[in-house]
């Protein structure tokens, strides 16, 4: 997997952080992969990987004490501007490879 | 659900591993993600869920990776855990991709350490949980050693015990204990029950509970008082159900009413205290005879005072005693020992501590076999630990890793051995005749031991291979790194072989001659017949029969009745049975062998006998005649000697015949011998003493043996109980016994022994072997540039061979001298254990060492064919 390349997972965690916006930390971010995906999502999983995507500079991450009233910090992550345009690359990149391509997948299924 | 929380000790062990500086946002996302899920499908889920995103989370160093601070001291990235984890994980996996290793390394390691646990199985009741005594360590128990046979232990005679009571001052709350047989009535038949008779001090010394109803305590001992007896716990489960209500009744010991106080605790239930049936208080007579030697004795040690200050104290007592009293307390020497000598015999701790050397042996070969192998995984990695090295790696930066594979090896050794031990130790409890095996099981104590094995195990088999890595130079590494990992590599490989071969051969050693010894004891002839005959005891109450002559009377009747039962060949009574029970002692005078001092006087063991013994036994007279139904009370006194004693005091059978010899004592008794019988061995099972006999008629006793001889002996017991029954219903049998049962009961221990020694040794031996092979495997595999280059250069294959195999057997035959040393060394130390085959038994030690070359050759034949069948050309072309 190449430096400028995402994992599927990777991915799915960067568009639901995108998704959240100023809201983005682990428990969210889950509970959203697991409204879209329709399937349990690992915690431990998501912190993981928001740590890789960190160090790969395509998150900065805050910790923010304001939610003082619950007693504890959180860290908020954002996606840096390599993010997004990694994100758009896969996206061009993928909207390309799927052109033209539905119609014979639907055909092979009937 | 609002109340539901994570599971503490989980989120408390999560805690513990995250990083400081990542912990609380991680721990707090992992509780909103923990409140999210017990909402929506309830607490049970959200709490597994918890427990698997911190088990993910921890397995993965969650939070620890972050880069270590700019200005942070080695040490302290050293001693961070995270390179623990990091280092059990790359474990993990390289032992993954090694299978055949990992299989054969942690099935080394588990047998091994299997060995070590099913010994401490056994040894552990008796090195640590010896009675469920209240301060056992502070518990002194008097023991008095015979000043001429170290074998036999003696006891004390109550007023013995009452004078040192009100002496001494080293020993606290002296109490004393003593076991007899009583015939318990009122509850079904007649019943022979084993009584525990204890000073009223004892329950409150050793700090007994009951189960129901009170302890025996003070004043239940005094005259006058309520009798009162405790059960044991089998017994009350036994003979009364279990029933509550027993506590109150009445019953009849020996034709005395006594009631039941209470139920002793079951835990009590071990060595010689399992057989015990009912517990009551010991009225001590000052007037009681000196002679009479039956009560153990123990104390607290007083405060200040030591084992030694004690037993200094009773040696001073016992041998005013004896100035005393020489006819009666001469002879003994005191000792004050703790709880576990005192239960045990010294042939016990010599056969455990060759136990302990053995399976010590066999953990060395193991630890020897796996360092060589870990010595061939580190010769494998020199490349990849040089250039790491070279890299800035520390010394303990390449070791580390190492370490933590072997440890995790070893760990999983730990676990499968637990379960071999847990498989060996059932089947010792199945198959043992003894109280003590009978209980061996697994429990934290042996849990404990086998976990600091494992932990300290790898320490042996990996710190030595591993020392040897970063001390040499990174481009000697490199250059050489297609070699045989340079000499010192191969001289600690060789060390090593030489190592297991010597301590294998010890062991085979050792082994073969225990088990010689197991199958001389077992093949012991004891001089009478053993496949026919069934026993029992009685002893007829004292309140129905006046006297030793009635109650003799009352058991020829009984004899006579069974002689005449269809399918009984002969019976027979008798006051103890030879080999079987202890010896009692007689000297006489009137040999050509009579000594000067009473000490030199000549000695037998002597039985009281019915005329049908001999025929019963199945011994045979040599000379004279045997007893008859006119040798009686009235007549002349009579007796017969066994072959030894006619032959050691009158030189010659025939002499014996017709001499009269004289009993010592007040009437100074003056028997005839009429006849020479064969000899039987003695209570020590592996000897032959003197022996005398006498009619029973002629020295009538309260309880005797009756021997029954029958084609099915085991199938006689019932008429035995009926025969009983109709001659007097209120005399109670004990559980009749065959004699190969009592065999059994006397000797099967010895094959599990035997059997734990051979078991041993296989294993050794198979593992020595086993390691053998391995290292010549090696060395050829890695030879094989240099075995090219001589088969290139025009040698034969078969010198080829021949190099090999002379290389390998050197270090096998040094393992084999070194070996036999130590094996000679071992065996005389343990000479007292072995019977029937000496020391220095050339036949074992000539076998042992033939077997051990023919698995070394075993060993060394495959890889010596591989070296003959390499083909130069491929060699070196490959290089």
């Amino acid at each position: 997997m190449g430096r400028d390349s995402l994992q599927p997972f990777e991915l799915q965690v960067l568009l639901a952080a995108l998704r959240l916006g100023d809201e983005a930390y682990s428990v969210p971010i889950v509970l959203e992969l697991e409204k879209l995906a329709e399937r349990t999502v690992s915690q431990a999983a998501v912190f993981i990987t928001l740590q890789r995507l960190e160090s790969r500079g395509l998150l900065t991450s805050r910790l923010d004490d304001r939610t003082a009233e619950s007693g504890r910090i959180r860290r908020y992550v954002r996606l840096t501007p390599e993010a997004k345009r990694l994100l758009r690359e896969t996206r061009d990149l993928q909207t390309r490879l799927w052109r033209g391509v539905d119609r014979l997948l639907d055909r092979s299924r009937s | 659900m609002a109340t539901s929380a994570p599971p503490r000790l989980i989120r408390a062990i999560a805690a513990r591993c995250l990083a400081p500086a990542d912990r609380e946002f991680l721990l707090g996302d992992l509780d909103e993600g923990f409140a999210a899920r017990a909402a929506a499908s309830g607490a049970p889920i959200a709490r597994r869920w918890y427990r698997r995103q911190v088990a993910l989370a921890v397995w993965h160093g969650l939070g620890r990776r972050r880069p270590v601070p700019a200005g942070a001291r080695p040490s302290q990235r050293s001693l961070d855990m995270s390179h623990w984890w990091r280092d059990i994980r790359l474990g993990v996996r390289t032992l993954r991709r090694t299978p055949v290793y990992t299989a054969v390394a942690v099935l080394t390691l588990a047998l091994a350490i299997g060995a070590n646990t099913v010994l401490f199985g056994i040894a552990n009741p008796l090195l640590i949980r010896a009675l469920p005594i209240k301060d056992e360590q502070t518990l002194g128990w008097l023991l008095l050693d015979n000043a001429n046979d170290p074998n036999v232990r003696g006891t004390a005679s109550v007023p013995q015990f009452l004078e040192w009571r009100a002496r001494t001052v080293t020993l606290q709350q002296l109490a004393a204990r003593e076991s007899h047989g009583a015939t318990l009535t009122g509850h079904g038949d007649a019943e022979h029950v084993t009584v525990m008779g204890v000073t009223a001090n004892l329950c409150e010394l050793w700090g007994l509970h009951s189960v129901l109803g009170r302890l025996i305590g003070p004043g239940d001992d005094l005259p006058g008082a309520a009798p009162v007896v405790l059960l044991s716990h089998h017994y009350w489960l036994n003979t009364f159900q279990g029933d509550r209500s027993v506590i109150g009744k009445t019953y009849f010991l020996d034709s005395h009413a006594v009631t039941v106080a209470g139920v002793m605790e079951p835990e009590l239930e071990t060595y010689g205290y399992s057989q015990v049936d009912v517990w009551a208080p010991e009225r001590l007579d000052p007037t009681a005879s000196r002679s009479a030697h039956a009560l153990r004795i123990m104390g607290r040690l007083a405060p200040g005072a030591t084992f030694a200050s004690a037993t200094a104290e009773f040696k001073a007592l016992v041998a005013e005693s004896a100035r005393l009293h020489p006819d009666t307390d001469a002879g003994w020497t005191a000792r004050i020992v703790d709880t576990h000598t005192a239960m045990t015999s010294p042939e016990t701790w010599i056969l455990m501590g060759l136990l302990a050397i053995v399976v010590g042996f066999v953990l060395l070969i193991a630890c020897a076999n796996l360092a060589n192998l870990v010595l061939a995984r580190i010769v494998a990695r020199r490349s990849d630990l040089a250039v790491r090295q070279g890299l800035g790696a520390s010394r303990v930066e390449l070791i580390r890793p190492l370490i933590v594979e072997s440890l995790l090896v070893s760990l999983a050794g730990g676990v499968l051995a637990l379960g071999f031990a847990s498989a060996v130790l059932r089947i010792i409890n199945a198959t043992s005749f003894d109280a003590l095996l009978q209980r061996v099981d697994i429990d934290t104590n042996v849990l404990l031991f086998t976990a600091a094995l494992s932990i300290l195990t790898p320490l042996l088999f990996s710190l030595w291979p591993a020392l040897g890595v970063g001390g040499e130079s990174v481009a000697d590494v490199l250059r050489q790194s297609r070699t045989s990992g340079g000499r010192s590599t191969e001289r600690r490989r060789n060390i090593l072989v030489g190592v297991q071969v010597s301590l294998a051969l010890c062991l085979l050693v050792m082994s073969g001659l225990i088990l010689k010894t197991v199958v001389n004891v077992q093949r012991l002839d004891p001089g009478f017949d053993l496949s026919h005959e069934l026993t029992f005891r009685i002893e007829p109450p004292a309140d129905r029969y006046a006297d030793d002559s009635a109650r003799t009377a009352l058991a020829m009747r009984l004899v006579d009745r069974l002689a005449a039962t269809p399918g009984i060949s002969a019976a027979t009574i008798v006051t103890h049975l030879p080999v079987f029970d202890g010896d009692v002692l007689v000297t006489f005078e009137g040999t050509p062998h009579d000594g000067t001092r009473p000490s030199e006087r000549p000695v037998a063991s002597s039985y009281a006998i019915s005329p049908a013994f001999f025929t019963t036994m199945g011994m045979h007279m040599i000379a004279g005649r045997a007893f008859a139904d006119t040798d009686l009370g009235t007549s002349e006194p009579v007796a017969i000697v066994s072959r030894l004693t006619a032959e050691k005091y009158f030189d010659k059978v025939p002499v014996a015949v017709g001499r009269v010899i004289t009993l010592p004592g007040p009437d100074a008794r003056r028997v005839r011998i009429v006849g020479v019988v064969s000899d039987t061995h003695s209570s020590q099972v592996t000897n032959t003493v003197p022996q005398i006999y006498f009619p029973i008629t002629q020295r009538p006793v309260s309880a005797v043996s009756v021997v029954i001889r029958a084609d099915r002996p085991g199938d006689r017991a019932t008429d035995a109980r009926e025969v009983m029954r109709e001659v007097d219903s209120n005399v109670a049998i004990s559980m009749p016994k065959t004699f190969e049962r009592l065999v059994d009961e006397n000797t099967g221990d010895n094959w599990i022994v035997g059997g734990m020694f051979l078991g041993f040794a296989i294993l050794a031996l198979t593992l020595a072997g086993g390691g053998l092979y391995g290292v010549i495997a090696y060395s050829v595999g890695l030879r094989q540039r240099e075995i090219g280059v001589r088969l290139a250069l025009g040698a034969a294959p078969f010198t080829v061979g021949r190099l090999i195999f002379v290389q390998s057997l050197r270090v096998t035959a040094i393992g084999v001298a070194i070996g036999l040393g130590l094996a000679w060394l071992l065996a005389h130390a343990a000479g007292s254990v072995l019977y029937g085959v000496g020391p220095n038994d050339p036949g074992t030690f000539g076998g042992v060492t033939a077997l051990v070359f023919v698995v070394s050759v075993t060993a060394v034949f495959g890889p010596v064919m591989r070296a003959m069948r390499v083909d130069p050309a491929v060699t070196l072309r490959s290089e």
